[in-house]
């Protein structure tokens, strides 16, 4: 992981033409910013984008915000490794949430006109529950951005041989720049632009790839071979069920038991339906409709994501030299490099700096969208919450720039200690994850239930991540020890399972709030006109939520029998 | 909000933006193709000439943004009439 190159080491051969395509890209970026600045002048539109755009342009900001470096790299990783199970973590994993998210979460995040996740729960549950939520998350934020910025300085430093801080410096005024200018509409744009820059690299990657290697049988043909001469079975690799390999249990039954309720459902319910990074998309949406169809129409393109990933991935496993010859020797390799080093092998001087776009596009866009997310829990839900409640709006507009200003500072120091240590990032990004499952817990007992209370919300938040904390230090410790993702399953199961009994055990005993502080909160306490469009009827039946996701429903599944 | 029943084509939608970054983009990867086209990079390839294609769907792509915005120029957004 620490390896700065050197300029005559370069992973890749860029010739001086390749600057071209990163050029007009960075051009265009910092256009945008200027651009939306006139959709940027009070507090409220430079924070949650005005309540403006169409589904369409929030759905595929949605997928993009996540499709920085941990998704291009790590995913074509586990193709090259893994093979057709890591089409999981799209399919089960992400799917199934993002349509719950639409469908059940979402009217009541858009409906209530709160402007961030936090302050729904501020609203349901009160000040304790929101003072976890607001700065568990906006620490959160902080720390991934700077990961996001370190792994973005390290691939500039990989491919152009800058060197690392003035790759984080760069990058840090750029994200600073457009968003100060144009605020979360700017963030959302360079999303959708970046989605679009990313498929025109992937896509032809993909597709020579597959012509290099004869074609999709020819794919499949060399991958059984490899795995019969280094004695292992192929379909491990070609069938995505039971995905023995990705779930780490030995018996079939538990694998897709483990994949189906601990990816399907604690691990990918927590992450989607309460980040507020994903989240704050669907805010920035026209109507509840739009908002509803953001992460629905987001499911549409996060399905074709894993071809452009994971197929490649499998390809420079049998194609590129390095990879093919460590995974049949069965030697460790970083194999995050395969989707890299395939990019080196079968794209042309031209197309080759097209796909450096995509990545480098990638990349920042995954910081800014920590940082867009950031200035607005940081601005609403502490600055205005707790320290200066009733000030002007151009104090609020004022605070939101400053507080993005300060995030991309901090941001290139994370960087930096990222790139000093490791294992510590790793750490703590497994410990703010362990917030995710116990959220989703609390927000959805919180949304059904109405009594449960605010002592509940908190105590149960608070007791749901310390049992998550208790199973991951058992596993650190190595007095527990389970194979693959299970343990990743279990603290989460566990969070979950125990926020839920202490929060229904502690509302037998505390008061909840009035009914009518509820309305908006509570299914059974908010009208159905609060919670669906008024204008629902006068759009055609296919532009509807609830046929949107049932379609995508319909082909996720026909995915997993396609390609079982 | 103050919307009306026709919305103008603005210079500043994201359909504009994404059309002409694809399509600069495109331009310059059919240019390259032309110019550029060596045997080495064919061998790359497997034969197909993969700056050419590549321009030219985005190329596609960019006229599609900008023909719908043209027609369309409220694109997706939910309720222009109310």
């Amino acid at each position: 992981m620490t390896g700065v190159l050197m300029e005559q080491d370069l992973l890749l051969n860029a010739h001086w033409y390749d600057y071209i395509p990163i050029v007009i890209y960075f051009a265009f970026v910092l256009g945008v910013g200027f651009v939306m600045k006139t959709k940027a002048k009070s507090s409220n539109e430079f924070l949650t984008g005005g309540r403006s755009m169409p589904a369409w342009v929030t759905g595929i900001a949605f997928v993009a915000a996540n499709l920085g470096a941990v998704e291009i790299m790590g995913m074509s990783a586990n193709g090259a490794q893994y093979g057709m199970p890591t089409f999981h973590y799209f399919w089960v994993g992400a799917v199934p949430a993002m349509i719950f998210l639409g469908l059940v979460m979402m009217p009541f995040y858009y409906g209530s006109k709160v402007r961030s996740v936090p302050e729904f729960m501020f609203k349901r549950f009160g000040t304790t529950a929101h003072l976890i939520n607001s700065l568990s998350f906006a620490l959160a934020q902080l720390l991934i951005a700077g990961i996001n910025l370190f792994l973005l300085g390290k691939i500039i430093n990989w491919l152009l041989g800058w060197p690392l801080w003035v790759a984080l410096v760069v990058a840090a005024i750029i994200v600073f720049t457009y968003i100060t200018l144009g605020g979360l509409s700017a963030a959302i744009y360079n999303e959708v632009l970046q989605f679009f820059v990313i498929v025109a690299a992937l896509l032809p990657l993909t597709l020579i790839g597959l012509h290099r290697v004869g074609g999709w049988g020819g794919l499949t043909t060399q991958i059984t071979d490899n795995a019969l001469a280094a004695g292992t079975d192929p379909a491990l690799q070609l069938k995505s069920w039971p995905g023995l390999l990705l779930s780490g249990f030995d018996s079939p039954v538990m694998s897709v038991i483990g994949i189906v309720f601990g990816l399907g459902f604690v691990l990918s319910f927590g992450y989607w339906t309460t980040n507020f990074v994903e989240v704050q998309r669907a805010m920035a949406s026209d109507s509840i409709s739009a908002a509803q169809k953001t992460p629905i129409i987001g499911t549409f393109v996060k399905m074709f994501v894993p071809f452009l990933v994971i197929i490649p991935g499998m390809i420079a496993g049998v194609l590129v030299s390095e990879v093919a010859q460590a995974k049949n020797a069965g030697e460790s390799f970083e194999y995050n490099n395969a989707i890299l080093l395939l990019m080196r092998d079968v794209l042309p001087n031209g197309l080759l700096g097209l796909a450096i776009t995509g990545l480098l596009a990638s990349f920042m866009a995954g910081m800014a969208a920590n940082i867009s997310a950031f200035n607005t829990v940081f601005t609403v839900d502490l600055y205005e919450r707790y320290f200066k409640p009733g000030e002007s709006d151009a104090q609020y507009l004022r605070i939101g720039k400053m507080s993005t200003l300060a995030a991309s500072v901090i941001a290139i120091f994370t960087a930096l200690i990222a790139s000093q240590y490791d294992n510590l990032m790793d750490y703590l990004q497994q410990l703010f994850s362990m917030f995710n499952a116990p959220l989703f817990a609390t927000f959805i007992v919180g949304m059904f239930w109405k009594k449960a209370t605010p002592a509940a919300g908190w105590m149960g938040l608070a007791a749901g991540t310390l049992s998550a904390l208790a199973v991951n230090v058992l596993m650190w410790t190595g007095v527990l020890s389970l194979p693959g993702q299970g343990g990743a399953f279990l603290a989460a199961s566990t969070a979950f399972v125990v926020d839920v009994v202490v929060t229904i055990v502690v509302s037998q005993f505390t008061q909840p709030k009035p009914e009518a502080e509820l309305r908006g909160f509570v299914y059974s306490l908010t009208p159905k006109e609060d919670r669906t469009d008024p204008h629902l009827d006068k759009l055609p039946v296919w532009r509807r939520p609830v046929p949107l996701g049932l379609a995508a429903a319909v082909l996720v599944v026909t995915l997993n029998i396609v390609f079982h | 909000m103050s919307q009306t029943t026709t919305v103008k084509a603005d210079l500043t939608d994201i359909r504009v933006i994404i059309a002409s970054a694809l399509g600069l983009i495109g331009l310059f990867l059919v240019i390259v193709a032309f110019v550029a086209t060596g045997p080495e990079q064919l061998a790359k390839t497997g034969g197909i000439n993969g700056n050419l294609w590549s321009g030219l769907g985005l190329l596609a792509v960019a006229v599609v943004m900008g023909v719908w915005w043209r027609v369309n120029p409220a694109g997706g957004a939910s309720h222009h009439e109310a």
